[in-house]
């Protein structure tokens, strides 16, 4: 009996080693987060992130936690572009080179190296992320100018949601305000323990499992109490008065050294076809744009020629869905073209 | 509860944990037919009446044939039970297919008959066939009829074949269980690794294919050609692994228990031909239909008067191709209410008199043609299988076959799955694998394997997750 047990008991060593490895090796890692008071949260400075569930990259975070070679708050002559973004800037789907930051650096670059353009992408960052940070950014960074990358759901639903958003909106008296959350994160008492004290790929990833059993998730009464949202505010959906307070935060904050890089929801499949939505939405937010004179980039063009001509998607990967999802290599170099021509101009 | 969930964990350890400590064989016999209960109330409640009833009545009929001695008396108690059998199947299966069918066909004279709302049982398809089946052997005289309700009861209702197979015939089970019923650790052994192997080719493999497949087939219209090419390859593996990975999950529980139940699926993929497809693929299905539809249809056809003026060989030529032809339309059809399943059924058929008919220039080709167009064959039959709607199907081979251009999208974890499915079915085939591959769980060697194993579930399991293919059946 001993016996077998020992056996059992190295058995049990040795699977857990090599699927360590293995993890740590291939599959996606739920790196841990540093908070930043000022500048938002980041992962630990010079982690590794791996991502495999959609595309495919690694790489090392940066000294600071982000998704670039190197970054820096001592400034020198080089023109310093800050890129904030949900997770289709931090764009870990694919490999460093591939993302539209690097490839807007590298374009820039082609006449001498006189442009740093320095990748904060993070996700599930939201507008009011990037209002209540804009001091901490310019403090930090002193930077020449800003993109803000904004996803379809940056002026609807995204901005009351749930947890792991560091900031939000509410309305008070009927008038909007940004607010600072709890700093709420995801996991509390052992899974955040284990998070903090074990950052070993296989703990982690075991974690993140777990919850794919029902009986692990937390109930919506956990979940509505710990963030503090009440159901109504998930139901608004495209508030254009909502849009207009928002954007009319960035124009306060960012005066005229920010472009606002929107990606929109450009299409869907209905009935096996791909069918280009209406522009509505993207009208909306390009009108109030202008009533705030703050610069808009909007790639649904480009994007829609993209399938029209080669019958290929920006947004989804082979080993995932290529009808949504996080911007491919095709979407990542429209995007840095578009930028390019932009700061060119 | 699918094999596949924790609840079936609790589910198994509490079986076995009662049949341990109860020493009684009629209890442990009594167990088994509750939890088989249990477990079919789980899924619907609603319909465990009917699963009883059905016991209940075959077990007279089978009684009542076993006492007479009057051939149409016997053959007249059989009728009864294949038309009660066939009636339930029918109603609750096809009563809204033929109703919608009359309607469409007879359109143009206004006919408009109403549907009704039915649910389908699960697993009625399996168990009137098992029951179906035990009442012609007793009527052929090949078994007795049971002498213990108990024993017929766990016969109809045992659960690791319940809802979706394989259709275990009561020559085959009966006997078993007049045997003690013990759990035994070898059979742990045996049973939990067999349980194992089929719960990676489900979650591992089937579950994770059916993410690319599910949305190719949705619109396949956007889709390139060598997109719904790889779509429809890996349907192939998804619906082989899928159920011959529930397959080895029920014969895996059934072995813990102490029984043993044929295997359902052999390398099917390997087939030379499509005849050796059907031996080779849903065996408890393709026998039950050799022995109780084609074999006697063959013969009821060739023994028609008109028949018996043509020469032998155009005898059994009709025959053959009658008998083929409309057994296999029913086989389409058993495992759905779609004009689909019964093209699905007829295409195989035509291949069948097709292979007949060319036997000896097709044992001419070269081993590896003979596999791979068994195979074309094949997957041409699973568009029909798959596809909602015959427009649908044409929709499907449309885009197969036009070449225009469309959306890429070669899913990159076929890359990894289609050899290695390759490379499993030449292995199995060369060194002629005939029973699963185990490992002695009291050696490191066993105990890594099933650890690595069970690990590699968790870690590799998608959320995705599908139902059993064949429950709608």
């Amino acid at each position: 009996m001993v016996k077998i047990v020992s056996k059992y008991f190295a058995a049990l060593v040795l699977a857990l080693l090599v699927w360590n490895f293995l993890i740590g090796s291939f599959y996606m890692n739920r790196t841990v987060t540093v908070k930043n008071y000022v500048i938002g949260s980041s992962y630990v400075p010079g982690s590794k992130t791996v991502s495999a569930g959609e595309g495919f990259s690694i790489y090392r975070n940066d000294e600071m936690g982000f998704n670039n070679d190197s970054i820096s708050q001592i400034r020198n002559e080089k023109l310093r572009i800050l890129v904030l973004g949900d997770s289709f800037t931090e764009a870990k789907q694919v490999f460093r080179s591939f993302n539209f930051v690097k490839l807007l650096e590298q374009k820039l670059d082609t006449d001498g190296d006189r442009y740093e353009v320095f990748n904060l992408g993070r996700n599930g960052r939201t507008i009011p992320d990037h209002v209540a940070y804009a001091e901490g950014y310019k403090s930090t960074f002193s930077s020449d100018y800003v993109v803000i990358q904004a996803g379809a759901n940056a002026f609807g639903e995204g901005v009351f949601l749930d947890s792991g958003k560091e900031n939000k909106v509410i309305e008070e008296d009927g008038e909007y305000k940004v607010v600072k959350t709890d700093f709420y994160h995801d996991d509390v008492g052992v899974k955040k323990w284990l998070k903090n004290n074990f950052d070993i790929p296989i703990v982690l990833a075991g974690l993140n499992k777990m919850r794919q059993f029902s009986i692990f998730n937390k109930t919506e009464d956990e979940t509505n109490l710990a963030t503090n949202s009440s159901t109504e505010t998930l139901q608004e959906v495209k508030n254009d008065r909502l849009t207009d307070f928002l954007i009319s935060e960035l124009a306060e904050k960012y005066g005229n050294k920010f472009v606002l890089l929107y990606i929109p929801d450009f299409y869907s499949i209905k009935n096996g076809q791909v069918i280009f939505n209406d522009t509505k939405d993207i009208n909306v937010v390009k009108e109030i744009c202008q009533k705030y004179n703050v610069k808009i980039i909007d790639p649904t063009a480009k994007f829609v020629r993209l399938y029209e001509e080669k019958k290929k998607l920006p947004q989804g990967f082979n080993n995932s869905s290529p009808l949504g999802g996080h911007l491919n290599k095709d979407g990542h170099k429209i995007v840095a073209d578009l930028l390019y021509d932009f700061f060119l101009i | 509860m699918i094999f596949s969930s924790l609840d079936f964990l609790f589910f198994i350890v509490a079986v076995l944990s009662l049949l341990i400590l109860v020493r009684s064989q009629i209890i442990r016999r009594y167990i088994i037919l509750f939890s088989s209960y249990f477990f079919y109330a789980y899924w619907d409640y609603r319909f465990l009446a009917l699963l009883i009833y059905s016991t209940i009545f075959d077990y007279i009929i089978g009684k009542n044939i076993g006492k007479s001695t009057d051939d149409k008396q016997r053959k007249k108690i059989l009728f009864f039970s294949i038309v009660m059998n066939l009636g339930l199947l029918g109603f609750f299966k096809y009563f809204n297919f033929f109703i919608a069918s009359a309607n469409s066909a007879f359109g143009g004279l206004n006919l408009n008959l109403s549907t009704l709302n039915i649910i389908l049982p699960i697993g009625i398809s399996f168990y009137t066939f098992q029951t179906m089946s035990y009442a012609i052997d007793v009527y052929r005289k090949k078994i007795q009829p049971a002498d213990s309700f108990l024993d017929f009861a766990v016969f109809v209702a045992f659960f690791p074949q319940l809802v979706a197979g394989p259709i275990v015939r009561a020559a085959d089970f009966l006997p078993q269980l007049k045997k003690e019923i013990i759990i035994r650790w070898v059979n742990i052994e045996r049973g939990l690794q067999i349980f194992l192997f089929g719960l990676i080719k489900k979650v591992l493999i089937a579950d994770r294919i059916s993410y690319f497949v599910d949305i190719v087939f949705e619109g396949p219209g956007i889709y390139s050609t060598p997109t719904v090419w790889l779509a429809l390859i890996g349907y192939s593996i998804q619906i082989y692994c899928d159920f011959s990975g529930y397959s080895d999950m029920a014969i895996g529980v059934a072995r813990v228990l102490g029984f043993d139940l044929r295997k359902n699926f052999d390398i099917p993929y390997v087939s030379k031909s499509i005849t050796e497809f059907w031996q080779r693929w849903h065996i408890s299905l393709s026998s039950w239909f050799q022995d109780y539809v084609f074999t006697p249809m063959y013969f009821k056809i060739s023994n028609y008067e008109l028949l018996k003026k043509l020469n032998p060989q155009k005898r059994h030529l009709f025959s053959f191709v009658s008998s083929i032809m409309l057994g296999e339309a029913l086989l389409g059809l058993w495992h759905g209410a779609n004009w689909t399943f019964v093209v699905f059924g007829l295409w195989h058929g035509i291949w069948m008199i097709i292979y007949n008919l060319t036997r000896k220039p097709w044992g001419k080709l070269p081993a590896l043609t003979r596999i791979v167009m068994t195979y074309l064959i094949v997957i041409f039959g699973f568009v029909f299988f798959r596809t909602s709607s015959l427009t649908n199907s044409f929709v499907y081979f449309n885009r197969m076959f036009s070449f225009e251009s469309g959306i890429s999208w070669i899913y990159s974890p076929m890359l990894m799955i289609v050899p290695l499915i390759v490379l499993a079915h030449f292995f199995a085939k060369r060194n002629n694998l005939k029973d699963y591959i185990i490992f002695d769980l009291s050696s490191f060697k066993g105990a890594f394997v099933v650890i690595f194993v069970i690990m590699s579930l968790f870690f590799l399991r998608m959320s995705y997750v599908n139902p059993f293919i064949y429950f709608q059946f």
